[in-house]
């Protein structure tokens, strides 16, 4: 059975990582707080690598002779690495601080400046899988909707809605998570980057912007998906139900690859067994579902029936199918993947 | 009776397959599918449950650990194979020390598998050896393949490459990448020694054996290794399935392309070997010809440039904001299913797309693989095998004929076959454990022959006759006689379960991929769902230049084949 999209006590699991490897700063079942520092890595800013047999022209036995320092040790800038003695002798200087990280091979390498790339969490949870060497897992509970598709960015801050957003006081925005109810124009775009917006989520997007969409800088999701939608009851009561909380939002999730759907969710910091806030329908009967294709799409429906038998769909896809109940009474026909289940 | 079971673990589903030889020949004996996660206990249960359930077989005991593998105990499982084509794309370095000989077939190699390149170095490009650590510092990668140089060729740039790489192991002690190293022979010890990695290094033969010679069939065990590895730490629940002793894995693409290179093999026609295996997520097409190996793993996308393509191949008339709309959120519910004549349109148009943008790749990619969009292939490829749940949503077998054939657009006479439960993956992995097992079960009639397809290339100027059809259906039936005009795309219906021969004559100027222009000849053909498609016409297709009858025409070839 598909999970509602709508759930008191969805799991929302992000993977906090290095892109290169480095030191992992949390352990497994520590409660985290956002923004918590997870893992760290300090790498060299800069490597140069001397070549002493082919630059000095030596054999390997010379090496010894020409080397001034050893490895692992710190250097100052000029300090002499390695000098070839004779009439016309030649020097290899440090040319900044750092330290002599191999001697190898008949090569120097020194490692200069430090560069120190973190990475943290952006919701708060629990450290509940650690990636040695990169990050860890985290994850967090909490009342939450899953969105058909996200930026790929994480936010978190208060809900608020604004009806007439023009008319709204920048200052009023900045650092919220606005629910948009008129479509993401080009100009509201600009005007919410402006005013310094956590977030944004709208019902549904212009699907022929949607590379515009992902490279904004303001974490965006959006519940619906791409077409023209407005929010459905179902959603906008929750949303209204977040509105003045501290919600978190998750727009990173590609259903494609089998991960999770991006999501909007209020975390949860008391602990609860999950099986005591089981949000699993025991039947698809009477569940509320969203619809995800023309000419209903982000339309509310109620499920009445579940035929056992396949059905031809009109394009001729045999397909087993699920009776729907539109909010204005007309039945519809429809295969169960062609449905979001909002909720049970 | 020795029973062997394959898994196949995919993003979204898992598949199950039991063969025993239990009848003399081994036969497929039982097969599951279930949805869900690939390291979802659970799912992988329920579907080993569902096969024993089939078959009697035991596989899993009462507390749902997999049997003891005993290959003399009546009922007992001999071996086992897992295919993997789950798992984010790998990403991955090339080093190499020439552009020809070392960075392009290095790419090649990759794009077999589904990975991405993160970093590039040519060691010619990039003779500075602080740059090249610096990158090699500063790149996020999983997995990096170094080749370069003939054996016994020069060393020196190399040696300073594995010196580098050396540093790099250091630096990263806590999750260090997967080297294979495929290039001069002798610097392999020293590669081995200098880096001191363990099994995390993977020693490869030459990818260029001889100078001027590339061939990648040298890294590929050192690859599947190294991707076992990674894969294991992206599913640390299933790594004692991979590391069993008695347990087979192998990326489905590699599974699958086993069974291709045997296929081309065994036959005597002299032609490649062609699949399409096409899910929501990916595609992989292989190829095998004159003994060798091609294949590209392409990930599904929907960029403007994918919208543009897909709107611009529709046989029925639909806005753009539509068709990008469709295929934004089939991205975001790979389970939708086109339910309007307009989304069916999209979704086989998309397909079409999807399968040509893949050919090109490989085009691009492999100098012995030649594809043109509007040409199609340029070699011939007989059979060429359809599988995956993408094909498998299709309303029809003439729609999946349909798009197929309008992307691949064959040369010559083939064969299209759709292989039902995806049989080639588990044959390809279990291959190793017993021979035999393959041969048998592809000589079962495991798979279903959708057509012969019979391609007439032409000068002749549309509506002008380029080839006739005698088709003797046997038992004494009168034979039939059909006519092939330019431009078009006929159907010669047969009784199905029947094998016919088929008389082409074509016309002076056209060929039917018989050797010679107006060559022709009695072809036999196999029994299948659609007969012979004769496809008149011609490479680049003849299509009017308006859209709306484009459409039209378009809609007009799928109702030739059958409504």
């Amino acid at each position: 059975m598909r999970k509602p999209a709508i759930q008191k006590n969805l799991q929302v699991s992000y993977t906090a990582q290095l892109p290169i490897p480095g030191k992992v700063m949390v352990h497994l079942g520590q409660v985290i707080e956002k923004d918590s520092l997870i893992a760290e890595a300090n790498l060299p800013a800069r490597f140069q690598v001397f070549d002493v047999l082919n630059q000095f022209r030596i054999d390997p036995g010379e090496l010894e002779g020409c080397m001034k320092r050893l490895a692992g040790e710190e250097v100052q800038k000029g300090d002499v690495i390695a000098r070839k003695p004779g009439l016309l002798s030649r020097i290899f200087r440090a040319p900044e601080a750092g330290k002599v990280v191999s001697v190898h091979d008949g090569r120097v390498t020194l490692a200069m400046g430090e560069k120190k790339v973190q990475s943290s969490s952006p919701i708060p949870g629990v450290v509940a899988e650690i990636v040695p060497g990169l990050g860890a897992q985290i994850v967090a509970h909490g009342e939450g909707i899953q969105a058909a598709w996200g930026n790929g960015k994480i936010a978190s801050g208060v809900l608020v809605e604004a009806q007439d957003l023009q008319k709204t006081e920048k200052q009023d925005l900045a650092e919220k998570i606005v629910v948009l109810v008129e479509p993401l124009s080009r100009e509201l775009m600009d005007y919410l980057a402006e005013a310094k917006v956590a977030g944004a989520v709208c019902a549904a997007l212009d699907p022929l912007r949607q590379a515009e969409f992902s490279a904004w800088q303001v974490p965006l999701l959006c519940l619906a998906g791409f077409g023209e939608a407005v929010f459905d009851a179902v959603s906008k009561a929750v949303l209204d139900g977040f509105q003045g909380k501290i919600v978190c939002l998750v727009g990173v999730g590609r259903p494609v690859s089998g991960s999770q759907k991006p999501c909007l969710f209020v975390p949860r910091t008391e602990s609860h067994p999950a099986e005591l806030f089981s949000d699993e329908p025991d039947t698809l009967l009477g569940c509320q579902v969203r619809f995800l294709g023309m000419p209903y799409f982000g339309s509310l429906g109620e499920i009445i029936e579940i035929p056992d038998e396949e059905e031809r769909l009109g394009s001729g896809v045999l397909s087993q199918v699920v009776v729907v109940k539109r909010a204005d009474d007309s039945i519809i026909r429809v295969p169960l993947g062609n449905l979001e289940i909002l909720s049970g | 009776m020795a029973n062997f079971l394959s898994m196949d673990l995919s993003p979204r589903r898992s598949q199950f397959w039991l063969f025993n030889d239990s009848s003399g020949s081994f036969e497929l004996q039982g097969y599951a599918s279930q949805e869900g996660a690939p390291d979802d206990y659970q799912m992988l249960l329920r579907g080993l449950r569902a096969v024993e359930k089939q078959t009697n077989v035991r596989i899993v005991n009462s507390a749902g650990k997999l049997m003891p593998f005993d290959a003399n105990e009546p009922g007992g499982l001999a071996r086992m194979g897992v295919t993997l084509s789950a798992g984010q794309p790998i990403r991955t370095a090339i080093v190499g020390l020439s552009e020809r000989f070392s960075m392009e077939p290095l790419r090649r190699l990759l794009a077999f598998f589904n990975t991405e390149i993160a970093l590039e170095i040519n060691l010619q490009k990039e003779p500075n050896i602080s740059e090249q650590l610096q990158k090699l510092a500063n790149t996020g990668f999983d997995l990096l393949v170094l080749a370069g140089g003939v054996n016994g060729g020069p060393e020196r740039a190399l040696r300073a490459v594995i010196n580098n790489l050396r540093l790099l192991a250091q630096l990263r002690s806590t999750n260090r990448p997967q080297i294979v190293y495929a290039g001069n022979q002798a610097l392999a010890d020293f590669a081995k020694l200098e880096l001191e990695i363990g099994d995390d290094f993977h020693c490869a033969g030459n990818i260029q054996p001889e100078s001027g010679r590339v061939d990648l069939s040298f890294a590929y065990p050192a690859l599947l290794n190294a991707i076992r590895r990674l894969r294991c730490k992206e599913f640390p629940s299933l790594k004692h399935l991979f590391d069993h002793p008695k347990v087979d894995f192998l990326p489905s693409e590699f599974a699958r392309s086993r069974m291709g290179t045997w296929l081309e093999q065994t036959q005597l026609n002299h032609k490649g070997v062609l699949q399409i295996h096409m899910v929501p997520e990916f595609c992989q097409l292989l190829a095998s010809r004159e003994g060798k190996r091609m294949g590209v793993f392409e990930n599904v996308s929907a960029t403007a440039e994918d919208i543009e393509a897909v709107a611009d191949i529709l046989d029925i008339n639909v806005e753009k904001p539509a068709v990008a709309s469709y295929m934004l959120n089939k991205l975001c519910y790979p389970d939708f299913l086109p339910s309007t004549l307009e989304e069916l349109s999209i979704e086989m148009a998309w397909m079409h797309h999807r399968i040509a943008k893949t050919l090109k790749r490989l085009s691009a990619l492999d100098p012995d693989f030649h594809y043109d969009e509007s040409l199609g292939l340029r070699d011939s490829f007989e059979p060429i095998i359809l599988s995956g749940s993408s094909f498998d949503r299709l309303p029809s077998y003439r729609h999946l004929l349909m798009t197929v054939l309008d992307s691949v657009l064959p040369t010559g006479i083939t064969t299209l076959v759709w292989d039902d439960v995806e049989l080639l993956a588990p044959l390809g992995v279990l291959a190793k454990a017993d021979s035999l097992l393959p041969t048998q079960v592809v000589d079962t009639d495991a798979f279903t022959s959708l057509a012969t397809v019979v391609c007439v290339e032409s000068p002749m100027p549309a509506d002008q006759k380029i080839l006739m059809l005698e088709v003797d259906e046997g038992e004494g039936e009168m034979r039939q006689h059909h006519q092939v005009f330019a431009g078009d795309l006929k159907r010669v219906e047969v009784l199905e379960d029947h094998a016919v021969r088929v008389y082409l004559s074509p016309d002076e100027s056209s060929d039917v991929g018989m050797g010679l222009l107006g060559l022709g000849g009695w072809v036999s053909t196999p029994s299948s769902k659609l007969g012979i498609i004769v496809d008149g016409r011609g490479r680049p297709v003849l299509m009017p230049a308006d859209p709306q009858a484009k459409q039209e025409t378009r809609r007009d070839w799928l109702w030739e084949l059958g409504a």
